[in-house]
């Protein structure tokens, strides 16, 4: 890439170090038992909600952990799918896996078999139930929106990295009545989300799912270390402004630390 | 015996170990050598992801090829739609770029070829992108609706970035000195302070999660861990 260098700067590595250490030590908090306070996060309370709403009206639910490869976008996925899974196994509701990525296929077929097996019921997954419909982004998109009007989903959890795509499939489940909760840490595609689901996850909210949803102490500890990280950069901002009011941009002594 | 769990664990945090150290130490301190092996240890990645396209193929064709003896006469059509599609591709794809040398590469072959990827599969790909344009207008109508104080909000500044970036917004206002410039400027400003700083601060949020949610992954603690039952 033209002018980013795959090496830390020092104070790049400084701050990566702080913010992990920031983490590290909130789970060492969390796992000695300390009571840790955990932010509300609505996008993710409404996860068990349309899960539920799927059971009601006898239809199945639908899941796609986005079109990007195995990474950690992919895995934050996958651990949400595998909460939804067990709400799918355990209410008796078929789960359909959409999946776009040909790596991350056995991925969530493990992930979905695993699920049901920890609710006691292996002999209800159906692995043809999670399918891989194309290897690119809108012949994938199409082959989902035609599953959608196939099947006909009560809900639909979007959760991984989309792109152009992400509102098509929105919209299609809007047009089948789904109950939609979808969640991307890619910026250009929050807007198409908030525009045509029910509840839009984004940010660090979207990395924090599978730890919010678990109540796990070392998991919830990882968020509160991710807020202390977010501190951190906000200081550094306010610093940055005061520093530049008063030096100027070039005078600015935390400018030269950045290069 | 090394258990399963504890023998992913360990591939894991050395193959993590081995990326932070070569972001954070500088190349003159390692000469090098941590960079240069990135070349050797990218591929492994690369020969997995080759063995799962091989995973997904087996299941489209189970899927498909159960739809077209078994299914109802919807589903045959999209079954036989599929093997047409897929066989043709391959058998040609495969004839064309890995053909044997002692077999003939006629024009035919390279012009079917060219015809059913640049012809069909890139002008359908460009047919489904041009849709998005329909879902924008639906998607735009329910978001627009001003139902409270939040929506009646973004309708405005919607309607300024809008008129903003068409000539016709400046011709609105330019019955009075200077106001041609009202709206462009407006719908900059909204773009690039409000606009452009939130998405900045969800950005850095984005960053801080990302960083959280690899450490968890780096040393095993994500629960679930994938191939592993939860506690």
């Amino acid at each position: 890439m033209d002018g980013v260098s795959d090496k830390a700067t020092p104070f790049a590595a400084f701050l990566g170090l702080l913010i992990a250490s920031a983490v590290l030590l909130s789970i060492r908090r969390g796992r000695r038992g300390k009571e840790l306070f955990l932010r509300r996060i609505p996008g993710l309370n409404s996860v068990d909600e349309a899960a539920g709403r799927a059971t009601e009206m006898g239809r199945p639910m639908l899941y796609a952990p986005g079109i990007g490869g195995l990474g950690v976008v992919t895995f934050a996925s996958l651990a949400l799918l595998q909460h939804v899974a067990r709400i799918a196994a355990r209410m008796g509701t078929r789960i359909l896996v959409s999946v776009c990525d040909p790596a991350v296929f056995p991925v969530a077929e493990e992930v979905c078999r695993q699920a049901y097996e920890i609710e006691g019921r292996p002999e209800a997954f159906r692995n043809e139930d999670v399918r891989f419909l194309a290897g690119s982004q809108f012949p994938w998109a199409m082959a989902t929106m035609g599953l959608m009007g196939r099947e006909k989903p009560a809900s639909a959890f979007w959760f991984g990295a989309f792109a152009a795509e992400s509102l098509m499939i929105a919209e299609s489940a809007n047009q089948v009545g789904a109950i939609q909760v979808a969640g991307t840490p890619n910026l250009d595609q929050i807007p198409f989300f908030v525009a045509a689901c029910d509840y839009t996850v984004f940010g660090e909210e979207y990395y924090a799912a599978s730890a919010y949803i678990s109540r796990d102490p070392v998991m919830t500890g990882s968020l509160v270390g991710q807020d202390i990280g977010k501190l951190v950069i906000m200081l550094l901002i306010i610093a940055g402004v005061i520093l530049s009011t008063v030096f100027g941009v070039q005078g600015n002594p935390l400018t030269g630390l950045l290069r | 015996m090394i258990p399963k769990k504890q023998l992913i664990a360990g591939i894991t945090f050395l193959a993590g170990l081995y990326y932070l150290l070569n972001w954070l130490l500088p190349a003159s301190w390692t000469g090098g050598k941590l960079g240069d092996a990135e070349n050797t240890v990218g591929p492994f990645l690369q020969v997995v992801a080759a063995f799962s396209i091989g995973l997904g193929w087996f299941q489209l064709l189970a899927i498909q090829g159960r739809n077209l003896t078994q299914g109802p006469v919807s589903q045959r059509v999209n079954a036989v739609a599929f093997h047409l599609t897929f066989w043709t591709v391959l058998v040609v794809g495969l004839y064309v770029n890995v053909r044997p040398t002692e077999l003939p590469n006629t024009a035919y072959a390279a012009k079917l070829w060219e015809l059913l990827f640049n012809d069909v599969v890139v002008a359908l790909g460009s047919a489904v992108f041009s849709l998005l344009a329909f879902f924008i207008v639906a998607a735009a109508y329910r978001a627009f609706r001003v139902r409270n104080l939040e929506a009646g909000l973004m309708m405005a500044a919607a309607f300024v970035v809008m008129l903003g970036q068409v000539p016709v917004g400046g011709w609105m206002l330019s019955w009075f000195p200077g106001g041609s410039a009202i709206l462009p400027k407006s719908a900059s400003w909204l773009m690039t302070v409000i606009a452009g700083a939130s998405l900045r601060a969800i950005g850095f949020g984005v960053a801080v999660g990302a960083i959280a949610m690899g450490l968890r992954i780096w040393l095993s603690l994500e629960r679930g861990s994938y191939f592993e039952r939860e506690a």
